[in-house]
């Protein structure tokens, strides 16, 4: 009987100590392990392109909640700002960008959305502004007002207008979408009214460049003296984010500030490793 | 309802159809093709173009021709790819129009948006955030792009974007404070939901145990992955 007795109370204790192993192995494993990453696709993409040529991104995924890793999500573009990932509830998750993947906490969400800015998914040649992506999943892509399309190399499922925008929809995969952005309606005519309108666009251009070009050279602003000085210190070449850790600014203003000294014919960019090397026009400047 | 021979008639040539085409909504090309036809050829008009961009202007086109003749099908798909990629190639090869890519209403639209969507996560969270002065500020450039107030908007943009940063810092931090008595609530919310379960699962009641002693301990990290764990055991 005492036997018997001793014998459930070992049975015990032995399916304690199992239980007790099995809960330190999983402890173990929580301290020791980071979670592996977990790759999602997202549902939808909504891109609406501003007449600047960046686009404005939405996109949801379908997430585990009790998933532990990160979520990553492939964002399409390598160029990115105001990124923002949010849980179902609408609360902010934590996530980490790095080329072109987001990895986000999505603990606790059955799903994901996603809203960011992407800078390098348009590119404008002559009049001709192409959009390139490699669509995750269908796509909804409403381009700038005015903008009619006038190349496509993949097959759109449908189009509609809103708001005097072109809306269309494009299965998965990649594609190119090039546009005119146009302020005057299209007309088949030829007529002499096209050649009046022609001159007096050029004459207002060309007065719009003088004005710009004064401008440049009388008004140019104090931070962005600073920044041709560095440059010029640092050999006549510095990466933009060299630039950004020097004046202490986010990436859009020193994207916009580059931007700005671009147009003025004061810098160059060009990409190298996936990052922007601004170079002096002319080389050092003194 | 059950399927009539009559249904299965009607059905069965959408089935055979391939999966781009049932997607595809009736007239898409056709419209999308005779609108780039207009466009290239009012751009045309416009800069009386060299030879070559007018010869992929008529192949386009020639094509377009083709497909109003046959707007559906495989043909119309073919004959919709080859005249989008003659005007496409024609319009690179037109002259720019010398606007710069610098845009201030793109600029505005883009901080409303992103400041839109914060606003959005700091009510979701019952964050009060301050952006009196960003508000002023988005209203003036608001008001100078569209040329009803004086000044260089690109300038208010500039002021705008620190405050804008500082904004997204502030929400961030105060999101990740509150993370974690979100994340706890949410493994209460499912150790209550797998109770039920743990019972007729080796291990899982100790299992669930211990993720209480760690929420209560403050390792959460560790919580989270047990809990995950927990899960699989009852699955």
């Amino acid at each position: 009987m005492m036997d018997g007795m001793l014998f459930v109370r070992t049975g015990g204790a032995c399916v304690q100590m199992i239980r007790a192993s099995m809960l330190l192995a999983i402890a173990a494993v929580a301290a020791s392990l980071a979670p592996a990453p977990a790759a999602a696709a997202f549902r939808t993409v909504d891109v609406s392109v501003y007449p600047d040529g960046t686009a404005h991104i939405s996109a949801s995924a379908d997430a585990d909640p009790l998933e532990v890793g990160p979520l990553e999500l492939d964002l399409m573009a390598r160029e990115i700002d105001n990124f923002v990932a949010v849980g179902d509830g609408g609360f902010l998750l934590e996530s980490e960008i790095s080329g072109g993947t987001a990895r986000v906490d999505a603990f606790g969400s059955p799903s994901v959305a996603v809203e960011y800015d992407a800078h390098d998914l348009v590119s404008k040649q002559g009049r001709v502004w192409t959009f390139v992506v490699d669509a995750p999943s269908r796509l909804a892509l409403l381009l700038p007002a005015g903008a009619a399309i006038v190349g496509m190399d993949g097959l759109p499922e449908s189009i509609e207008v809103e708001d005097g925008r072109t809306r269309v929809w494009l299965p998965a995969g990649p594609v190119q979408v090039s546009y005119i952005v146009s302020v005057a309606e299209p007309a088949p005519d030829l007529s002499a009214y096209y050649v009046a309108a022609a001159v007096a666009a050029a004459a207002a251009a060309t007065a719009l460049w003088f004005k710009r070009r004064s401008r440049t050279s009388e008004q140019m602003r104090e931070d962005d003296k600073n920044m041709i000085r560095f440059i010029s210190e640092n050999g006549g070449q510095v990466l933009e984010s060299d630039l950004r850790k020097k004046f202490l600014q986010p990436r859009t203003t020193m994207w916009r500030a580059v931007k700005r000294l671009e147009r003025q014919g004061l810098v160059t960019v060009e990409k190298r490793d996936s990052q922007n090397l601004v170079k002096l026009r002319g080389g050092r400047r003194d | 309802m059950k399927p009539t021979g009559l249904n299965l008639f009607l059905l069965l040539p959408a089935l055979l159809l391939p999966v781009g085409a049932l997607a595809q909504e009736p007239g898409t090309l056709l419209r999308i093709a005779e609108q780039a036809d207009e466009q290239i050829l009012y751009q045309l008009g416009v800069q009386a173009p060299a030879p070559e961009i007018r010869e992929l202007y008529e192949a386009g086109h020639a094509s377009v021709e083709l497909l109003r003749a046959e707007p559906e099908g495989e043909q119309a798909r073919a004959h919709f790819l080859a005249a989008m990629g003659n005007f496409g190639q024609a319009g690179r090869m037109l002259a720019g129009d010398g606007i710069s890519d610098r845009d201030a209403r793109s600029e505005l639209d883009r901080l409303e948006m992103y400041i839109e969507q914060l606003r959005k996560i700091s009510a979701a969270q019952g964050m009060e955030v301050d952006s009196v002065q960003l508000d002023a500020l988005m209203d003036l450039a608001r008001s100078q792009v569209s040329g009803e107030a004086a000044g260089d908007p690109v300038s208010t943009l500039d002021s705008i974007e620190p405050l804008v940063d500082a904004l997204a810092t502030e929400i961030r931090e105060r999101a990740a404070d509150a993370e974690e008595a979100r994340v706890r609530a949410f493994i209460e919310e499912q150790l209550a939901e797998f109770a039920p379960r743990t019972a007729d699962v080796p291990g899982a009641q100790e299992l669930a145990s211990q993720i209480r002693i760690m929420l209560s301990e403050g390792r959460t990290d560790e919580a989270k992955l047990a809990l995950s764990e927990l899960a699989q055991l009852i699955r």
